[in-house]
């Protein structure tokens, strides 16, 4: 995981026992003679680590030096010649071999690093042929076994320090050390004799088990089932890192997955979910059966695939002949495989023959489509991980990526740790801002819902001090989107001044970070949920976009704009067309052209007219309109906002097919459940929050007999439309056929080169890891007025708190995997964080059961008093069912794609006798005001562009992600028509001017 | 807040800023509570924003640090040195007197719970051997008489302070002449020349001024006098040429040879000197930030440096204007927890940067990336005691010359003790040989062995051969030993050569880092392997084995100290093989 690794593209020459070998410039003898294949034996030094010099096994001779030289530690030169071996030197190892053995067990046949022990080779490289001498010894410690994925036996362990190394330097947790000294050195988790792996700090992430070259450290798969004998190359199904790994097995057993070190998306590295917590794959809960039931009130039966999938047609196909066409509509998932969404997205279209479709991404990162397509011309991220390893200066926003993305979280540490600035903007403390050895230099901690003015006032004083990149400026993007902006940004309102009174940030810290951000040579801009979940999440995203083009930080290695996605194929999701107004390759639904593509292939007519998204479905079903869902991977009771209405909703449908792993909160609602298959049972491919499409690779038999993509081209079938693919390379050389930036993609590729990021096409046959490089996918980067509105919740003296809802590493999202793992030993509840003071005003005890009310309803949790979160602001998660967090949450959303605004919810906090959550829909909005409301905040957001261009930007944005129906219902509470429709955005805009 | 979290805050402020924040801290606890509590992890981490696993490395590594509550109870702690210059003035009579009639044993309470025994290596009092701490007031000269004595009455004192100083030549000219505390004392005794002359020079000349100073230590050939003699110049030139722009200058006071104390000597009796030293090793070469790095041993040099840094501050001789040049230099005191390895220059720096004191692997030298990865000058208290010399004007340079051998210029302190009349401290210059040495120091007619440099030099029986030996770098090395820090024990007749073989390997053991292999185990395995032979166990293959370790130790240890166990068990096997067999 060096970031160092590009630079080694010099060679040099270096002699090794006699031999010419060539060697990267810049390395080790010892990493040169590996890379010949030659064998000089080594324990402490491992490749992600820096020289150590402790084994002392790997002495060399060098030509004209005195001593040994140890070749861990030495650098190669060019001309240098190196012997590896003397009579002299070669006793002293295996002295020293020989020593290293006295110390330990005799077992090797019965020790689980049988085969695949360093030590064993360098034992065998010696040839010892027994011990002379024992003694003092560390072969009866206890076993830490306290860790339920993997044990430390102290007996096998040679101390050599690469497990409390690769904790530092590679996870920068520093969990582990070296206690005592002398002959009593020993490993230790934590800080106290009595402290383990499990009660340390230790956050599993299988960096110190993948380095240590004994028997020590050992995955407890390997314990259980032995040494793998077969592995598959794939991607997790976890977070948007998309971390590449090795999956062991052995039958039908999964041993374990080990990151892969050749993955550009991980370099090697992985976190507790994708290293071990797979075991929800092999859980008992899994459905292995479809069930029906005629109605909600029914018990469900178990039927055959056929018999379900018949079920289904029957009823969509009844529900379209007497509710209409645009009754149904499916939820596609961002947990599936671009394959799965493809086809899902081609149901709707070809099949449904509407445009309903949508996915998960919707109450996430739907803004970052948005912001980033406006800006830019391609809703993604601009660069890859690798860029990251030039940037000088981070900025990490809303996002806490050592919980919810990990392995980037660890980089992002790394960075910091060695020659990045770090500027964290996060209400809350998180290990980005403050973790050991780390501090970012500017943490900026707004009042949850109040980014937009926080970036605003950062690009007003960029403006006012004149620290704008003018050349990129000038030559890179639109002049007169600029000026408006400009003229904009330099208001009063958006000042340091008027930030700070607004955001509680201090003045000082905005210009200092924005100073910072902006004279860095290069910088780069890591955001997550906490921009655009909120009322403001799309212009969240653009006011980012904004910063990074005025500063001239996009285009070039270092520097960029990340959105880091929640679910692994968020990106590659809404990159197949996944969404209700765009088809594969983010083409609008209206384009006469791209609907003909699609058309030509598969032979039907595509309806012209945005389709339904999550919301409107929702709303549709509460209003009778909406009757049947198909949900796949996906449960919506649990992980999105307002529960009890999307309850409601589901109650008033009348087929609801719920397609996942496990019966879920949703599937309590469901008409037919359809058993799904985990990421580890099929084949596609994932696109990470680095556009990079990877392989997913079918590891085990479905536990259902049929893979998603089969099940989705089932259902098809069953609906009389032929979907006729015999392997998702198929489906993939249709996407490749239809979709201009993925024309160079297949599977071959990918077999080739492990990975792609797209655009990959003629131009860019490899894939392209840094996007708008000489222009923007878009021509010239666009400005937009980025104008704030506050949060429509706010405190009240009825709820005094903010809520806001946040991650949690060990479990992931609505946890219904990592729940049947061993990870909710850490982390087996939602908990409320509340700080200090306020906990002591209510007179709550830390572990106190209190309930949080909002306007919504009300739950219960136990309350955590923490340092994370400041006065008058709380935080919880959403990962488990039972305490139903999102009851609490609202309709409130982004005023462009509907975006919950998870991340601002008033509360109020009392102490709870029993635990209790309402189950009662309490709607904030009556009749048609809820449309007003949506119409309004788009009109209010582009109020401050001259009225022409106001009206026709918000017309456009209407007539683009509007559904007929609501955009109708629209006209009728304006008395507006096609003709008129300006006229009346005029007039409304008005009253925001005045 | 509990009182312990108000103790660690109080004491993390007071660290603030300060380089060595976390010994600051735990030394701080470990005053106040006698040992560290496991609740102070949480908090110390947190002030410094390091993990807690590494406060628990680095204080499990220390061996001042205990974490048991015990520890701190009431009761009187008796801490014995089980050094060499000690034990050849009776130490082990000493110790078992102790153990029976207190009925004690190393790390144990006595029955009745009133004592607790304990041990150090060298407490710097070699020439008042042997040395006994009870309830940390050190007593000299302690025999099982002297020792019921201050147990029954423990405001006893023993004895006036020994004269240590016997002759002194160039830097330890103003050694108890001056008052050690007083500044002005100092500049009024020929102090401060070398600055004045550095400032002078580096204003006018700029680096062309520093290069003069860097020539001029070079042609002393000043070698660093902490042991390993590498010559101070080249060291100064390194760090200048050194594009950085933090430096830093480490005085290492880590003074734990037993035998020697020579350190010891000149910061309580002439402080400022070696500060002096280490001011214009920052100005010349550019670093505005120094560190004295003192053992924990030397609690009374300890409150000398504090005094003097005080007032150094305060007479604009350190600070940010040094005598209103413009220049800047300030200097932080930091003390250990005890560890000899801590002395050695890159295990002394990870100490100070919050980290278990063990060795790194070189290259980088310090010189180039030392504190921090910085350009770093790490020199021996007398090596700045003597750059100040040579620098304070140039006849002295010539002088300077005109002394020694041709590999060793300059005067040596030789720290004479053990089975002698006249132990203490000779400067002389190199070259004077053992006889003559010995002589000086009164050594006793039965006088049989002498270790010179230290606990990894070699012994040396005193035959003509080696009585001869010129006492210099290379002729102490020419003769198979070295002379290290320049401290020389003499034993005496009848010494237990079994019991100085098992207490140095016991040394070897304690103060292994353990960081590298061969050291890390081998130094268990050779005294396990020594026992059996005197068991009679397997003698011949158990010495080839040995033999094995030993070689296998010196060439492939990561520093010093592994390496160096060779030359003390190798002598002692070559020249007394029949009394540790017993053939």
């Amino acid at each position: 995981m060096n970031g160092e690794k590009e630079n080694f593209t010099e060679k040099i020459t270096i002699e090794i026992d006699g031999k010419t070998v060539i060697a990267d410039k810049g390395i080790t003898v010892l990493r040169a003679a590996r890379q010949n294949g030659i064998y000089i034996p080594a324990l402490c030094d491992y490749k992600d680590l820096l020289p150590y010099g402790s084994c002392r096994l790997c002495g060399v001779i060098v030509e004209e030096r005195k001593g040994y030289l140890p070749a861990c530690s030495l650098y190669a030169e060019n001309g240098m010649k190196i012997k590896t071996v003397s009579d002299e030197l070669f006793s002293l190892k295996k002295t020293l071999m020989e020593l290293y053995l006295s110390d330990h067990p005799n077992d090797c046949l019965t020790c689980l690093k049988n085969g695949i022990c360093e030590l064993q080779t360098a034992a065998s490289y010696f040839g010892l042929s027994g011990i002379r001498f024992r003694g003092k010894s560390h072969l009866n410690l206890p076993v830490d076994d306290s860790n339920p994925y993997f044990l430390f036996d102290p007996k096998r362990c040679i101390v050599c320090a690469r497990c409390v190394r690769a904790c530092a330097e590679i996870q920068g947790n520093f969990a582990l050390t070296v206690a005592g000294r002398g002959f009593n050195s020993a490993i230790k988790a934590g800080w106290s004799k009595e402290s383990s792996f499990f009660n340390s700090e230790c956050v599993s992430c299988g960096a110190c088990v993948k380095a240590c070259p004994t028997g020590a450290l050992i995955e407890k798969g390997v314990a259980d089932y032995g040494k793998p004998f077969r592995t598959t190359r794939t991607t997790c199904g976890y977070c948007g890192v998309g971390c590449s790994f090795n999956v062991e097995t052995k039958g039908e057993n999964i041993i374990r997955a080990v990151p892969v070190d050749e993955s550009l998306s991980n370099y090697g590295h992985s976190c507790i979910k994708g290293r071990f917590s797979f075991g929800y794959a092999k859980s008992e809960e899994r459905l292995k059966h479809p069930l029906i039931r005629e109605n909600a009130d029914l018990p469900f039966r178990q039927v055959s695939w056929e018999e379900a999938f018949a079920f289904i047609a029957g009823r969509f196909k009844k529900i379209q002949k007497d509710y209409g066409i645009n009754a149904i509509g499916a939820i596609s998932s961002s947990r599936c495989t671009n394959e799965e969404n493809y086809l899902m997205q081609k149901l709707v279209r070809a099949v449904f023959h509407n445009n309903n479709i949508d996915t998960c991404a919707r109450v996430c990162h739907q803004p970052t489509g948005y912001g980033l397509g406006v800006a830019f011309g391609a809703g993604a991220g601009t660069q890859d991980l690798s860029s990251l390893f030039k940037s000088d200066v981070i900025m990490v926003i809303g996002s806490n990526p050592t919980e919810a993305h990990p392995v980037v979280g660890s980089f992002i540490r790394k960075a910091a740790r060695n020659w990045a600035d770090l500027i964290v903007i996060d209400p809350r403390k998180t290990e980005v801002a403050k973790s050991p050895h780390i501090a970012a230099r500017y943490h900026l901690r707004p009042l949850p819902g109040t980014n937009v003015i926080l970036l605003n006032a950062m690009a007003h004083y960029i403006l006012n001090e004149n620290l704008i990149e003018t050349d990129f400026v000038k030559t890179r993007c639109d002049e007169e989107s600029f000026r408006l902006w400009a003229d904009f940004i330099l208001n009063e309102s958006n000042s340091p001044n008027t930030a700070s009174k607004i955001s509680g940030v201090p003045k000082e810290d905005i210009e200092g970070a924005a100073r910072l951000y902006a004279e860095a040579d290069n910088a780069s801009i890591f955001y997550g949920l906490g921009v655009t979940e909120h009322l403001q999440g799309s212009t969240g995203v653009l006011s980012i976009a904004n910063l990074a083009m005025a500063t001239g930080n996009i285009g070039r290695k270092g520097v960029g704009v990340s959105p880091l996605r929640g679910q692994n194929n968020v990106q590659g999701a809404a990159d197949m067309g996944a969404e209700p107004s765009s088809l594969p390759g983010y083409r609008h639904i209206s384009d006469e052209k791209s609907r003909a593509v699609f058309e030509k292939i598969w032979g039907v007519k595509l309806e012209a007219m945005p389709g339904m998204r999550l919301p409107d479905m929702l709303r549709g079903g509460l209003e009778g309109r909406f009757k049947g869902i198909y949900i796949m991977g996906e449960d919506i009771v649990q992980t999105d906002p307002d529960s009890n209405r999307i309850i409601e909703s589901l109650k008033n449908m009348e087929m609801v097919v719920v397609h996942d792993l496990f019966k879920t909160s949703t599937a309590e609602y469901a008409h037919v459940i359809l058993p799904g298959s985990s990421f580890l049972e099929k084949d596609g491919t994932f696109t990470n929050w680095e556009r990079r499409v990877q392989r997913v690779r079918k590891v085990i038999d479905p536990v259902a007999r049929l893979q998603d993509w089969q099940i989705i081209a089932g259902l098809s079938d069953a609906m009389d439309y032929r979907m006729l693919y015999g392997h998702p390379s198929e489906i993939m050389d249709e996407i490749a056929q239809t979709v201009t930036q993925f024309s160079g993609l297949s599977y071959d590729l990918l077999d080739k080169n492990g990975s792609a990021q797209w655009p990959v096409n003629a131009d860019n046959p490899n894939g392209t890891p840094i996007l708008h490089k000489d222009k923007f996918a878009r021509g010239k980067g666009r400005f937009t007025i980025t104008k704030f509105i506050g949060s429509k919740d706010s405190v009240s003296e009825e709820y005094p708190f903010i809520l806001t809802t946040v991650r949690n590493l060990y479990q992931y999202n609505c946890s219904n995997n990592t729940r049947k793992s061993f990870n909710s030993l850490w982390y087996g509840q939602d908990v409320l964080e509340i700080s200090k003071e306020d906990a002591e005003k209510l007179s709550i005890a830390d572990g106190a059961l209190v309930t949080v009310k909002s306007k919504k309803g009300s739950i219960t949790l136990n309350a955590k008093i923490s340092e994370r979160v400041m006065k008058g602001v709380t935080a919880t998660t959403f990962h488990f069912p039972e305490f139903k967090t999102n009851v609490l949450t609202s309709e409130y959303a982004d005023w462009s794609t509907e975006t919950p605004e998870y991340k601002v919810t008033a509360v109020s906090i009392s102490k709870a006798d029993v635990p209790f959550a309402s189950r009662e829909f309490k709607p904030l909005f009556q009749g048609n005001e809820e449309i007003k409301s949506m119409f309004l905040d788009i009109c209010r957001i582009f109020s401050p562009y001259p009225p022409d261009t106001a009206a026709e930007e918000i017309q456009s944005h209407i007539d683009k992600y509007w559904e007929p129906f609501l955009r109708a219902k629209l006209f009728e509470i304006y008395g507006a028509d096609e003709g008129n429709f300006k006229a009346v955005i005029k007039k409304v805009i008005e009253n925001f001017i005045n | 807040m509990k009182a312990l979290d108000k103790l660690v805050l109080r004491l993390t402020e007071e660290a603030e800023g300060r380089q060595g924040s976390l010994f600051y801290i735990l030394n701080g606890i470990n005053e106040e509570l006698g040992y560290i509590p496991d609740e102070a992890v949480l908090p110390t981490a947190e002030n410094l924003n390091i993990s807690k696993a590494e406060v628990y490395g680095f204080l499990s590594f220390f061996r001042n640090y205990k974490t048991d509550a015990a520890a701190g109870g009431a009761y009187h702690k008796i801490v014995v040195c089980r050094s060499e210059s000690c034990e050849a003035s009776g130490s082990k009579q000493l110790l078992e007197h102790i153990k029976i009639s207190l009925n004690l044993d190393f790390g144990k309470y006595s029955p009745d719970g009133k004592y607790f025994l304990d041990y150090v290596y060298c407490f710097g009092h070699c020439a008042s051997s042997p040395a006994v701490a009870v309830d940390g007031i050190l007593y000299d000269k302690v025999t099982p008489e002297v020792f019921d004595k201050i147990i029954k009455n423990l405001d006893f004192n023993n004895l006036e302070k020994p004269v240590e100083l016997k002759s002194k030549s160039l830097i330890f000219k103003r050694c108890g002449n001056i008052n050690p505390l007083s500044v002005s004392d100092y500049a009024d005794n020929g102090g401060f020349n070398a600055l004045r002359r550095v400032i002078g020079e580096i204003k006018s000349k700029g680096d062309e001024g520093k290069l003069l100073f860097i020539n001029e230590l070079k042609q002393s050939k000043l070698k660093g006098r902490g042991g390993a003699g590498f010559p101070a110049g080249i060291k100064w030139e390194t760090v200048f040429k050194e594009k950085s722009a933090v430096k830093y200058i480490i005085c290492n006071a880590d003074e734990g040879d037993s035998g020697a104390y020579a350190d010891r000597i000149i910061l309580e009796n002439d402080p400022v000197s070696v500060i002096e030293g280490m001011i214009i090793a920052g100005l010349i070469t550019g670093a505005e930030y120094g560190c004295v790095y003192l053992r924990a041993e030397y609690a009374g040099a300890k409150q000398v440096i504090e005094s003097v840094l005080g007032s150094l501050k305060d007479g604009g001789y350190l600070g940010n204007d040094i005598l209103g040049s413009g220049f800047k230099f300030n200097i932080d005191l930091i003390t250990g927890a005890g560890s000899y390895v801590c002395g050695e220059e890159t295990a002394l720096m990870e100490s100070i940067e919050n980290k278990r004191g063990t060795v790194r692997q070189r290259p980088p030298v310090p010189a180039v990336s030392g504190l921090y990865g910085k350009p770093t000058v790490l020199n021996n208290v007398l090596t700045f005691a003597y750059a100040v010399y040579i620098l304070s004007d140039n006849s002295n340079l010539e002088y300077f010359l005109s002394l020694g051998t041709e590999n060793s210029k300059g005067t040596m302190p030789f720290q004479v003790s053990g089975a002698v009349n006249n132990p203490g401290i000779f400067e002389l210059p190199f070259g004077v040989t053992l006889r003559e040495l010995l002589k000086l120091a009164g050594a006793v007619e039965n006088a049989e062995t002498v270790q010179i440099g230290g606990p990894l030099g070699a012994y040396f029986p005193l035959r003509a051969e080696f009585l001869n030996l010129k006492l210099s770098y290379e002729g102490v090395s020419e003769k198979g030993g070295m002379l290290g820090h320049g401290g020389i024990v003499v034993f005496g007749q009848g010494t237990d050569m079994k019991y100085r073989l098992l207490n140095s390997l016991d040394f070897f053991i304690d103060e292994s880092c353990g960081k590298c292999a061969p050291c890390r185990i081998g130094t268990v395995r050779l005294k396990e392997l020594f026992e059996r032979i005197f068991k009679k166990q397997n003698i011949e293959e158990n010495l080839k084995i040995i033999d094995e370790i030993l070689e296998s130790m010196k060439y492939l240890s990561l520093c010093g100290f592994g390496a160096g166990v060779y030359m003390p068990v190798r002598s002692l096997l070559t020249h007394y093989k029949n009394e540790i067999i017993e053939v």
